[in-house]
């Protein structure tokens, strides 16, 4: 299986007036085409921070390091024009609430037709038209919907619409970044199966990114656990729900409230501020086994046991 | 058996559709969002009651309705046997003393310009100070306050208070500041707080600790909990009993651990299925309902649920909309859809109850008729089931038709009797004339059931307007475009009137009405062309309503 993003060293760092916020640290990340990537992580871990550095959508404030490997180029190193040749074409991404990505003030069929013609003016309205309805049925909505205006649709249908534009290119990924949040709990298992139902159509890779992880469990090949803009542990999905190796992923997992839940746990402590240096683990004020080198040494990613899991910690 | 601490009793909440400036004055009929539609449900002293529900269920409102924020629109509401429906300013403010919300998201609902010591002392200052024998007394000083927040403080865990109590809400994490809330409404020793989603916003990993933090609350405060959540886990582990609710209405209620281990309705299946599992090896094929919750403006009939629901019966609820649903997603296929184009497409059919019609011409109605039958037999399933009739009749005409004959008439008839009573005095006559047929022109044409006062108040407006500027003809026209399509014909018919001052001229204006009753003459036997419809009538659904199964309630024809 040949990679279709390669992440490596990438940091993200704020310059803000208090002094330097390490959203992202050192992220070494491969998604494998046709897979589903789950990068988990509570609020403030850097997920969505990560998601959208990709597809260089951070403020003018934000720096980044390393590469960003997609499809044989760096992506950190192309022009601002060659990004947005990409974005929306090989590269998608949908976010976490449908209510506000869509243009109030445009009918759904005008979304497609600007989004078709940004990449390729040359096509007429007319034709694009017609493509905007092959991608409609592939996500199920009637294509009556064209003459609508988005405040006329429900939510799921919104979100829908905009799964639709992220395909009408056939991207090699699509980043969902918490794609079902705002959505209830039956739509979310439906636009996770039409997720899935399209990425065997269209041979797309997903990433993605949640803090529900039962989402991860049930449609996710391999999954990276985020702690403070690291990755924790990253592995198949299987045996890191099977084994959670990281203390983090572990306090994680055990405060999970589930239907099979008989007590409650929860990880005690805050996550740690990103601002400012910092030495040692962060995860270290709140482990559960930590050891004295955890507080002065940053555990380096180490493969460990069968399933070669990548785990940043100091015990393996 | 002892009273309930809260007794809900049929309540119904439902809010007022505002439409347009114009579409109002016109009577366009009254919408109304049935956020709550008859709602039973009691809590005993020291439970914890879930509603469980997704987002637009009604279950929010309920909470709302409960503190007084939202009116209820019909139904009881009694605590401790007193009936608190709608109580008035001061009886409601005795009323929050008793019963109170915590917030779903804690920092919309702390003030940003307050520190938090300063919004729980607020209420303190306003309520009084709690005394042991449960009596409420005015704080004898600032001290005695900040005292009492103090202990507030301690209690919810927010330690040293001392240096909580300076905090603005920003400065504080989402955990903290729901402890803040709690504290606040503690302040006030209710016996019954309502609590909207209290974790949905704290991240997975703090959950617990609020969730644990509420129950010793419970038990060091004798607190009886409404507890009001999307999320089914939480609120298996936190509740006695539950209630499930969809689109207004409670379709499972009962003692949530037989309601988790055996749920009987399919919504209540549907939901529990759903929701992810975080254990990869137990993946499993999901059956999940069709569509989404619908609109609350118009909720399905019968049981609101059978649209959705994967085991639904003939008699639960088929009607005209779900036809045109149907007929929307078979033709998602554009194989099927251009197969089929004779029937199609959805939007020519409209749905009136039980009843949904296509118009066609005459010389394809055996064909069309044919076409619809066969596609109503390969459907199968429920709705199929649910079709009492499929047949042709003559059209209905459009409702402009009428609007014509009407205004015509009213415009005709005015006329002549007001020329006649005032002489040829044309001036007022022509008015009325013209008011009275635009009015009800307009009113038919929108499809109004009956002409408001706005509707004839609009009409007395606008001629008045138009006489002044002296060019009614080019109002008419302007209005015309507005869908006043038979206002041309009344003005051609009314403008000369108005300005008439012999018999002759009145001659004239009839000869207008008449041509303008010939043009609308033309326009209509072109649209009566198509003057056929094909029909599909459903069976009248079974009566539905809560019903007693072994430990709980259920409304659904299953049982």
């Amino acid at each position: 299986m040949n990679a279709v993003l390669e992440l490596e060293h990438l940091s993200v760092k704020y310059g803000t007036p208090q002094g330097p916020v390490h959203a992202v640290q050192d992220v070494d990340l491969t998604i494998g085409s046709g897979s589903i990537m789950g990068l988990v992580g509570e609020s403030g871990c850097g997920k969505s921070t990560l998601g959208r550095a990709i597809l260089r959508l951070l403020p003018d404030n934000a720096d980044m390091q390393g590469s960003v490997r997609f499809d044989g180029r760096d992506l950190l190193s192309l022009s601002a024009k060659e990004v947005r040749d990409l974005r929306g074409r090989n590269l998608a991404m949908i976010f976490q609430d449908p209510m506000t990505r869509l243009n109030p003030l445009m009918r759904i069929r005008d979304h497609f037709i600007e989004t078709i013609r940004a990449h390729d003016p040359a096509v007429r309205p007319e034709d694009a038209l017609e493509r905007a309805k092959e991608v409609l049925a592939d996500v199920r909505v009637p294509s009556d919907r064209l003459g609508m205006y988005p405040h006329e649709l429900s939510g799921g249908m919104r979100q829908r619409i905009m799964i639709a534009l992220c395909l009408l290119f056939k991207p090699a990924l699509l980043i969902a970044d918490e794609p079902t949040t705002a959505l209830d709990v039956i739509l979310e298992a439906q636009i996770l199966q039409l997720l899935q139902s399209i990425m065997h159509e269209y041979d797309m890779a997903v990433l993605l990114i949640t803090h529900n992880l039962g989402l991860v469990a049930e449609f996710a090949d391999r999954v990276a656990v985020m702690y403070a803009g690291r990755i924790a542990e990253e592995g198949a999905t299987v045996p890191l729900f099977r084994e959670p190796r990281h203390p983090y992923t572990q306090g994680l997992l055990r405060s999970v409230i589930d239907l099979e839940t008989t007590k409650l746990y929860s990880v005690p402590g805050e996550p740690p501020s990103l601002l400012g240096d910092s030495v040692g683990c962060p995860f270290f004020p709140r482990c559960e086994k930590r050891m004295a080198v955890c507080e002065t040494v940053f555990p380096e990613i180490r493969l460990v046991g069968e399933d070669r899991r990548k785990v940043a910690c100091h015990l393996y | 058996m002892t009273e309930p601490l809260l007794d809900v009793r049929d309540l119904k909440v439902h809010f007022a559709v505002y439409r347009g400036f114009v579409q109002r004055l016109l009577g366009g009929g009254d919408a109304k969002v049935h956020a709550v539609d008859g709602v039973s449900l009691s809590v005993a002293e020291g439970e914890v009651f879930g509603l469980v529900g997704e987002s637009g269920c009604g279950k929010t409102t309920i909470a709302k309705t409960l503190v007084g924020l939202v009116r209820a629109s019909s139904g009881k509401i009694l605590f401790r046997g007193e009936d608190v429906t709608h109580p008035e300013p001061k009886g409601l403010f005795r009323l929050r003393e008793h019963i109170q919300l915590i917030y779903q998201d804690p920092h919309a609902a702390l003030s940003p310009a307050m520190t938090v010591g300063e919004a729980v002392a607020d209420v303190l200052r306003t309520h009084g100070l709690p005394t042991e024998g449960g009596e409420r007394v005015p704080a004898e000083s600032e001290t005695a306050i900040r005292k009492a927040v103090y202990g507030i403080f301690d209690d919810v865990g927010l330690r040293p208070p001392s240096f909580y109590y300076e905090k603005y809400p920003d400065e504080l994490s989402g955990g903290q500041k729901q402890r803040v809330v709690a504290g606040r409404v503690l302040g006030l020793r209710p016996q019954l707080i309502v609590a909207d989603e209290p974790v949905a916003m704290l991240d997975m990993s703090v959950r617990a600790r609020m969730l644990e933090f509420l129950m010793e609350l419970k038990a060091k405060y004798h607190l009886t909990y409404l507890f009001i959540t999307h999320d089914l886990a939480t609120a298996k582990f936190m509740c006695d009993r539950i209630g499930i609710m969809y689109l207004g209405r409670i379709v499972e209620m009962g003692p949530a651990r037989t309601i988790y281990a055996n749920p009987k309705h399919p919504y209540t299946r549907a939901l529990l299925q759903a929701i992810p599992i975080p254990d990869p090896e137990r993946r499993s094929e999901k059956v999940l309902p069709r569509g989404e919750v619908p609109n609350a403006v118009w909720p399905p009939a019968g049981c609101r649920f059978h649209p959705r629901c994967p085991v639904a019966l003939p008699t639960c609820g088929w009607e005209g909309r779900d036809f045109i649903a149907f007929l929307e997603e078979r033709w998602l296929s554009s194989d099927l859809a251009s197969r089929e184009a004779a029937a199609g497409p959805p939007d020519a059919w409209k749905a009136n109850e039980l009843v949904v019609r296509r118009d066609v011409a005459r010389e394809n109605e055996k064909g069309v008729e044919g076409l619809v039958k066969e596609i109503v037999k390969q459907a199968g399933g429920p709705m199929a089931q649910a079709v009492y009739d499929i047949r042709v009749e003559d059209a209905q005409p459009p409702a402009w038709v009428a609007g014509i004959s009407y205004g015509l008439v009213a415009a005709l008839l005015g006329g002549t009797l007001w020329g006649l009573i005032a002489g040829l005095g044309g001036y007022v006559f022509g008015i009325v004339a013209v008011v009275i047929g635009w009015a009800v022109a307009a009113a038919v044409r929108r499809g109004a059931e009956r002409v408001t006062p706005g509707i004839v108040g609009l009409g007395v407006v606008l001629t008045l307007l138009g006489v002044f500027v002296g060019d009614v003809t080019g109002l008419t026209i302007a209005l015309w475009r507005l869908g006043f399509d038979i206002s041309i014909v009344n003005v051609l018919a009314a403008y000369p009137i108005i300005v008439a001052a012999s018999p002759g001229e009145a001659a004239i204006a009839y000869l207008f009405g008449l041509l303008g009753a010939a043009v609308a003459a033309r326009r209509l036997r072109r649209e009566m062309k198509e003057s056929r419809s094909v029909v599909v009538e459903f069976l009248r659904p079974d009566p539905l309503g809560p019903k007693q199964v072994e430990d709980r309630t259920v409304e659904c024809l299953l049982y």
